[in-house]
């Protein structure tokens, strides 16, 4: 028999602290950043230089810093204002409205069984439907304006909520309620004290689900039939092949989309704070 | 009423809890909902408390599918005075009667076979190039650290933008026709399978992983025999979410630029104020929804073999 | 080289990490020396959290030491060694046939052979049966069994034990416990075991060595004399209890000097 050894490591000279080092110096060592940086930066100078050199269609795909020119351009223009605020009006009111009707009707749909068998196929119906395929509807009843937009940004946010609520409160787990149940607590204790902070996880991913959809809305809706808004900026720039200018409304969207993300994990982070590491979602 | 097959807990705790319920109750509501949702959506348009245009009725959906599943796809036509083309798309046949000279055949837009059959490829062909392309897209983010890394910046901001935005692009770039179609479902579907993946890949289990290094396992072997497993419910349940986006897509592709699909159907009856084939058409793609989501969880419980009864 | 008749030869084995949010460096496992003869069955018992399990994935090269060496005897045939680890790591995917003939997978043996050698070893885990069911289907002894199983196919020469028991009820646990000393005896084995529980380490070992709190140090070598084959009811013998008793003590103390710090008991 023949001895294995694994390498001997240098005898004992380690130190036995660390000195901290400050966060800006720790990024900077971290292979995540750093590579995400050059991601970043190289893509856009690829971008950059296929477009000046001509390779790719301007008209289309605008270069970097063309579309940071149109965005200099448009943000002194009031008329991008105007549009701009159109669209987070619709965005907001469909949104909140959603959020103000789903919550309650999905807790109340997740408590009584009766009332969940009830709306049970109609709710998988208008989860299974993309909802942007009521917007010829929406615009015969409620017109060209804001209105039609509202209404399906509604729609779109309004299922993303009430599905993940419903699907909550059905989830709590049993022996929570047993407890409850044995100190004798009310109904309505039991609803306020244990089904309701349960639910809590569920109803964020229904915000942060029917935030995209709500995004999806405001955006189908106006590229649909509409005369203001951002959706509008960006098929009347694509008409008129102003590459850069429609880029730039994409990336509104964008950056209200990652905002959207951003304020949806910050009501997470609230009020999960219960919850141990590993089962954050 | 019997309570038999729920366990013996505590006797205090409402009864109401008694999820998922006997079939007979859901049965039995959900048919409840459907009569009272039913007779008041016949009614309104009816008595004249909501306008036609605005709320079609069962009944006028019913009669508008029959004739638009058993219509001809192409009618004969003797005379085509091309500016009176427009009208036919309107009101089925009334013109064919009016004679004059050339025979010549011309397509009937509202034939919804084939409308369903155009969708149907537009969403077959981009939905499965999304999933092919999004499984390996996401498995290869997920083994190669170093290449995560370096996309995930425009990983993020693709995924927060509402891709719909793009569409505009894609048919300056790619024109009107199937290729647009594809690349707005493709793009629509693609990036949700990627992430679920990839959250899939990292979710392999620490012991799984182990275990597999300590029997000296090959990379490669590592990979088929615990990533891969691991990841599978990630990589369908990706697919359905996905699914579910793609749909979004052909519906949006088609209705900003179309001659045909189930998409151009209910948009072209919305412009010509038909409500009754709009919510026909709307029905209708609900209901593909709900079957090939239906579709993929049957694939789904084929491969939960190996997991006890989770949900 | 590892000396003649030995095993396992462990030197000045130290483990630190650093923590991640204070930036210190903390010491897991403090320059450990063992040795273990061809055959032995030896058990680490210690309170949790003293890095016993650290030592073993050492041992196992799932993680690296910070300082000292490791020697395994290389067999001729097989290999150095194999883990069973603690609650069931059986792939949920896979058979127990493809389970046991996993290890053997991994050495590149092709599978229908991988499988047909798997089965004698099933068979000696009482497992007959049992070859196409998942992992789900089998209770958590039966779970061990197979995770047994297919330590033992790639034909280890040290065969190293993670807690494989704790998972179970008692009832069980015993069961186990004697089927181990069973196969043990039939495949002639150098074991090493880690547990928390004394009596399972008492009754199923050659020696016991018992490891401080944080930082893991070795703080005795006991001899277990008791005759062979044991059965169960070797337990509440006098000898036994005292063991038992003794080691019990120890691990307290450490209890005590590091956590409790109280004058009682």
């Amino acid at each position: 028999m023949s001895g294995a050894s694994t390498p001997a490591p240098a005898p004992s000279s380690l130190p036995d602290r660390l000195p901290r080092e400050p966060r800006w110096k720790a990024l900077l060592k971290s292979e995540r950043f750093v590579l995400g940086a050059i991601g970043v930066v190289g893509f856009l100078i690829l971008w950059e230089a296929l477009a000046r050199s001509g390779s790719i269609n301007v008209q289309f795909f605008a270069s970097p810093t063309m579309i940071a020119a149109a965005g200099a351009r448009e943000v002194q223009d009031p008329g991008f204002w105007s549009d701009f605020f159109i669209s987070l009006t619709e965005f907001l009111s469909g949104f909140l409205v959603a959020i103000v009707l789903g919550i309650p009707l999905g807790l109340a749909a997740g408590w009584f069984p009766k009332l969940n068998y009830a709306l049970d196929p109609w709710l998988n119906f208008f989860n299974a439907l993309p909802r942007v395929a009521l917007l010829p509807i929406l615009v015969i009843a409620f017109g060209l304006g804001i209105w039609s937009k509202i209404a399906v940004v509604f729609l779109g946010a309004f299922f993303a909520i009430v599905i993940p609520t419903v699907q909550g409160v059905r989830t709590v787990d049993r022996k929570y309620l047993d407890v409850a149940t044995s100190f004798r607590a009310s109904r309505r204790l039991l609803f306020t004290s244990v089904v309701g902070l349960a639910t809590v996880p569920f109803i964020v991913t229904g915000l942060r689900l029917g935030m995209a959809r709500a995004l999806i809305g405001v955006v189908t809706g106006e590229l649909y039939a509409a005369t203001e808004g951002l959706g509008v900026i960006i098929r009347r720039s694509a008409e008129t092949r102003q590459g850069d200018r429609m880029l730039f409304g994409v990336l509104i969207f964008t950056l209200s989309g990652i905002i959207g993300v951003e304020l949806v994990r910050a009501v997470e982070r609230r009020f999960q704070k219960w919850r141990p590491e590993g089962f954050r979602r | 009423m019997s309570a038999a097959a729920q366990p013996a807990v505590g006797r205090a705790v409402p009864r109401r809890w008694r999820f998922p319920g006997r079939p007979s109750d859901r049965v039995l509501y959900g048919l409840i909902g459907f009569l009272i949702v039913l007779p008041l959506w016949e009614l309104l348009p009816t008595l004249g408390l909501v306008k036609r245009v605005t709320l079609s009725s069962p009944s006028a959906i019913v009669s508008v599918a029959i004739q638009d599943f058993t219509s001809p796809a192409e009618y004969l036509r003797i005379n085509a005075p091309l500016n009176l083309s427009s009208r036919v798309w309107n009101s089925g046949y009334e013109y064919i009667a009016s004679v004059d000279t050339w025979p010549i055949m011309v397509p009937n837009v509202l034939h919804l076979p084939s409308n369903l059959w155009v969708s149907a490829q537009e969403y077959m062909v981009g939905f499965l190039l999304a999933a092919v392309t999004g499984i390996l897209l996401g498995l290869a983010l997920g083994l190669f650290r170093r290449f995560r890394y370096l996309v995930e910046p425009w990983l993020d901001a693709i995924n927060a933008t509402p891709t719909i935005a793009l569409v505009p692009l894609i048919i300056l770039v790619f024109g009107i026709g199937f290729t647009q179609k594809i690349v707005v479902v493709w793009l629509e579907a693609i990036f949700v399978i990627t992430l679920t993946v990839l959250s899939g890949v990292g979710a392999a289990e620490k012991k799984h992983l182990d275990t597999a290094l300590s029997f000296k396992a090959s990379r490669r072997l590592r990979f088929t025999s615990v990533i891969l497993p691991s990841s599978v419910p990630f990589i369908l349940t990706g697919m359905r979410l996905g699914a579910t986006r793609a749909l979004v897509g052909v519906v949006v592709a088609e209705f900003l630029a179309s001659n045909a699909g189930l998409g151009f159907y209910i948009n072209f009856s919305g412009t010509t104020l038909r409500t009754d084939r709009v919510m026909l058409g709307v029905i209708l793609l609900g209901m593909f929804g709900i079957i090939v989501g239906e579709l993929i969880r049957r694939i789904e419980r084929r491969f939960d073999k190996w997991r006890p009864a989770l949900r | 080289m590892i000396e003649q008749g030995l095993a396992l030869s462990a030197r000045g084995v130290r483990m630190s990490y650093i923590d991640q949010s204070s930036g210190d460096r903390l010491l897991a496992i403090d320059r450990i020396d063992i040795d273990i003869r061809e055959g032995e069955f030896v058990s680490i018992v210690g309170p949790s959290g003293c890095g016993k399990s650290t030592f073993l994935k050492i041992v196992n090269g799932l993680l690296p030491s910070s300082e000292g060496t490791i020697e395994i005897a290389q067999p001729d045939h097989g290999r150095d060694h194999a883990m069973v680890f603690q609650d069931s790591s059986l792939f949920p995917w896979y058979t127990v046939l493809s389970n046991v003939a996993y290890g053997l997978i991994c050495q590149g043996v092709p599978k229908k052979e991988a499988q047909k050698r798997a089965q004698p070893l099933i068979d000696m885990v009482g497992l007959r049966g049992f070859e196409n069911k998942y992992p789900y289907q089998l209770s958590g002894g039966m779970q061990q069994r197979a995770n047994l199983a297919r330590a033992l196919t790639v034909d280890p020469e040290i065969l190293l034990m993670d807690e494989p028991f704790a998972a179970l009820d008692a009832q069980t646990r015993e069961l186990m416990q004697a089927e181990l000393l069973r196969i043990w005896s039939e495949a002639n084995k150098t074991v090493l075991f880690i547990t928390h529980q004394i009596d399972e380490a008492i009754y199923l070992s050659d020696r016991v060595l018992v490891m401080s709190a944080r930082p893991g140090r070795i703080l005795e070598d006991i001899r277990i004399d008791l005759p062979r084959p044991r059965e169960l009811e070797i337990k509440r013998s006098p000898a036994f209890v005292e063991m038992a008793d003794h080691i019990w003590r120890l691990i307290s103390g450490q209890l005590q000097d590091d956590k409790l710090a109280s004058p009682s008991a």
